[in-house]
C-alpha cells in the first residue's frame, strides 16, 4: 500500500501523529510544506491524507477545496486533525468534503480507529 | 397568433405600453426580457430595442409584457444602462493595462485617467439610480472577457454600490470605486501564464501570485505628479496590499509572528475598505468563470459568502455585504430558503469565567420573508457547543438580534445528519 500522507507545518504535532500512525503499522510520508501538496499527491498517490487546517501560510480548507476540484484526486479521503477546536471548524471541513475531523487534544485510539475506518472504506 | 387569448402569468408579468417601450430604444440596452402575451421572448435582456421591430410587432397584434416588480424594497435589476459609455471605459482600461504590463509602472497620467474613468462610472451611477438599477452595470460588464480587466471594474462597481447604498457621501463612494478598480493592479507585474493557468499551482508559482499584493502597493506608491509628490491616497494602496488578508485563515501578505496580537486582532485593525474589498473580490471571483471552474450562480455565491462568516471574514462584514447587496444581486429574491438548515451564532457571558463565550446552535428556517430575509423565523433544535439536542424552540430572529446566521448547510451529508437529529 502507498504511504499515508501527513500535511502539517507544526513539527511537534506532526511528530506525535507520525509516531501514533507508524506504531500502528502504517507507512507515512510527511509533507512539511503544505503548498507542495498537489505535486506530492500526484507523485505518491496516497490512500489517505491526514492534515491540519490551521496552517501557517495557507488555508487548509482552501487546499481541500482545490484538491477535490481535480477529478483524479476526488477519491482520496482527507482526515483533519486540528488544534482548531471549535464547532464552525468541524462543519466547515465536512462541508468541503473532508471525510472526518478529529480535534486536539488527540486521543490515540480514536485516531487509529478513524484511520483504519477510512482506509477500509476506500 | 391568437390576439385576445393571454396565456402569460399576469401575476408575474405586467403589460406595458408601446409608447413606454419606445422610450427605451436607441443606444441603450435592456436589462430585462420583454415577452409577448403567450410568454415568448420578443426582446431579451442585453439586447438593444429596435424601434422598427417594435412597431412591426405591435401591428401584428403583439402585446408586450415585462416582469412585475412585486415590492419596492431593495434594488431591482431593471434599469437601462448606457452601453456605449461602459464599453468605452472597458476598452480604455484594457489599453491602459496593456501599457502598465509592458512597463511595469503606472504613470501620473494613467492614474488621472483611472480617476476620470471612475468619475464617469460614479456619475452614471447617480444618473441611473433614480429607480435603483445600478447593478445592471455589473451584468453588462460581465459580457467582456473576465481575466484581463473586467474583474477590476466589477469589484470597483460592487464596492461603489455597497458604499453608496450605505448612504455615504460622494468622496467615499468614489474612493471605494477607485480602490476596487485598482486593487489587483499588481497582477500586471505577475507572469500572465501563471495567473491564467488552469491546473493547480506549484509552490513556486503560488509564491509569485501572492506577490501581486505587494507589487500593487509598489506600483501605486510610485505614482508621482510633475513635482514628485505622491498622488495615490493611502487607503487605495492599503486595499491593494491587504485585500487578501483573512480573519482566521492566513491570507497574504503573510503576517509577522506577533505574540501580542492574534490573527483576528490584526485582521480587525485593517482599514474598513480593505476588509470589505476582500468580500467584493471573492464575490466577483465566485460568479465569474475562472480557468479552473465554472461560474457559480448568484444565489450559490451569496450562500457561500455567508458561510465564510467568522472564518475568512468577520460576521459583521459578511452581514453588511449580504444585507446591502443580497437582494439586489439576486434579483430581489432572498438567497436563504424555507427549510434550510442554518447555524446561529450568539454571545453570552460564562457564569464560571465571566468571559464572553460564543454559542452555536443549529436551526431550521420555518418562515422567511423578502424584507427580513436575514432574520427569518427559525426552529432551534441543537446546541453545538454542549453537543446536546434541544427541545425545539421557535424564535423569530426579527426580535432576537443577538442571534445571527453564520452558516447555511449545503452538503447532503450534513443535511441528512441533521434530519436524523430532528426526528
Amino acid at each position: 500500500m502507498n504511504p499515508i500522507m501527513l500535511v502539517f507545518d507544526n513539527d511537534r504535532f506532526a511528530e506525535l501523529i507520525r509516531f501514533v500512525v507508524t506504531t500502528a503499522g502504517f507507512a507515512v510520508e510527511q509533507l512539511n510544506d503544505p503548498l507542495a501538496l498537489y505535486e506530492k499527491v500526484k507523485e505518491i498517490n496516497p490512500p489517505l491524507i491526514i492534515m491540519d487546517v490551521f496552517l501557517k501560510h495557507i488555508d487548509g480548507l482552501y487546499l481541500i477545496e482545490r484538491l477535490y476540484a481535480v477529478k483524479e484526486f476526488a477519491q482520496i479521503p482527507v482526515l483533519i486533525v486540528s488544534s482548531r477546536n471549535e464547532p464552525l471548524a468541524v462543519f466547515d471541513a465536512l462541508e468541503r468534503g473532508a471525510a472526518d475531523y478529529l480535534a486536539a487534544p488527540i486521543n490515540e485510539d480514536m485516531l487509529i480507529e478513524k484511520v483504519k475506518k477510512l482506509l477500509k472504506a476506500n | 397568433m391568437d390576439k385576445d387569448n393571454i396565456t402569460i402569468d399576469t401575476s408575474r408579468f405586467q403589460e406595458i405600453s408601446i409608447s413606454y417601450l419606445k422610450k427605451l430604444s436607441g443606444d441603450k440596452v435592456l436589462t430585462f426580457d420583454v415577452l409577448d402575451q403567450n410568454g415568448n421572448t420578443v426582446f431579451s435582456a442585453g439586447q438593444s430595442l429596435n424601434e422598427e421591430v417594435l412597431k412591426k410587432k405591435s401591428e401584428e397584434g403583439v402585446k408586450f409584457f415585462i416582469p412585475r416588480v412585486t415590492e419596492t424594497i431593495g434594488v431591482y435589476d431593471r434599469e437601462i444602462i448606457d452601453m456605449k459609455k461602459l464599453k468605452a471605459i472597458a476598452d480604455d482600461t484594457a489599453t491602459m493595462y496593456m501599457d502598465i504590463r509592458k512597463t511595469g509602472r503606472m504613470s501620473y497620467e494613467q492614474f488621472l485617467q483611472s480617476n476620470n474613468q471612475l468619475a464617469a462610472i460614479v456619475d452614471s451611477l447617480r444618473a441611473e439610480d433614480k429607480t435603483g438599477g445600478v447593478l445592471s452595470l455589473l451584468k453588462e460588464i460581465k459580457e467582456f472577457d473576465y481575466i484581463t480587466y473586467t474583474h477590476s471594474v466589477n469589484v470597483g462597481v460592487l464596492a461603489m454600490i455597497l458604499v453608496y447604498k450605505e448612504l455615504s457621501t460622494g468622496d467615499k463612494v468614489k474612493l471605494a470605486a477607485l480602490a476596487g478598480y485598482l486593487h489587483d493592479i499588481g497582477k500586471l507585474r505577475v507572469d500572465q501564464s501563471i495567473i491564467q493557468k488552469p491546473g493547480l499551482l506549484t509552490y513556486e508559482e503560488y509564491k509569485k501570485v501572492i506577490e501581486h499584493t505587494r507589487e500593487g502597493y509598489r506600483i501605486l506608491d510610485s505614482v508621482v505628479d510633475s513635482t514628485g509628490k505622491k498622488v495615490v491616497p493611502n487607503i487605495i494602496k492599503y486595499v491593494a496590499l491587504f485585500h487578501h488578508r483573512k480573519l482566521q485563515s492566513p491570507g497574504y501578505p503573510f503576517r509577522d509572528d506577533d505574540k501580542d496580537k492574534t490573527r483576528e486582532t490584526q485582521y480587525n485593525e485593517l482599514p474598513d475598505l480593505a476588509r470589505i474589498m476582500g468580500i467584493c473580490d471573492m464575490y466577483d471571483a465566485l460568479t465569474s468563470a475562472t480557468p479552473f471552474r465554472m461560474p457559480m450562480s448568484v444565489e450559490k455565491a451569496l450562500r457561500y459568502i455567508l458561510n465564510l462568516s467568522n472564518y475568512l471574514y468577520s460576521t459583521d462584514d459578511v452581514h453588511r455585504f449580504v444585507k446591502v447587496l443580497g437582494l439586489s444581486l439576486n434579483k430581489g429574491n432572498p438567497f436563504l430558503r424555507l427549510g434550510d438548515f442554518i447555524m446561529l451564532e450568539s454571545e453570552k457571558v460564562s457564569l464560571d469565567t465571566r468571559k464572553k463565550v460564543r454559542v452555536y446552535e443549529i436551526a431550521r428556517i420555518e418562515e422567511i420573508s423578502r424584507i427580513n430575509f436575514l432574520n427569518p423565523k427559525v426552529m432551534i433544535f441543537y446546541d453545538v457547543v454542549r453537543n446536546k439536542k434541544l427541545n425545539n424552540i421557535t424564535v423569530d430572529l426579527r426580535y432576537d438580534t443577538s442571534r445571527r446566521i453564520v452558516r447555511v448547510f449545503e452538503s447532503t451529508r450534513i443535511r441528512e445528519m441533521l434530519l436524523r437529529q430532528l426526528k
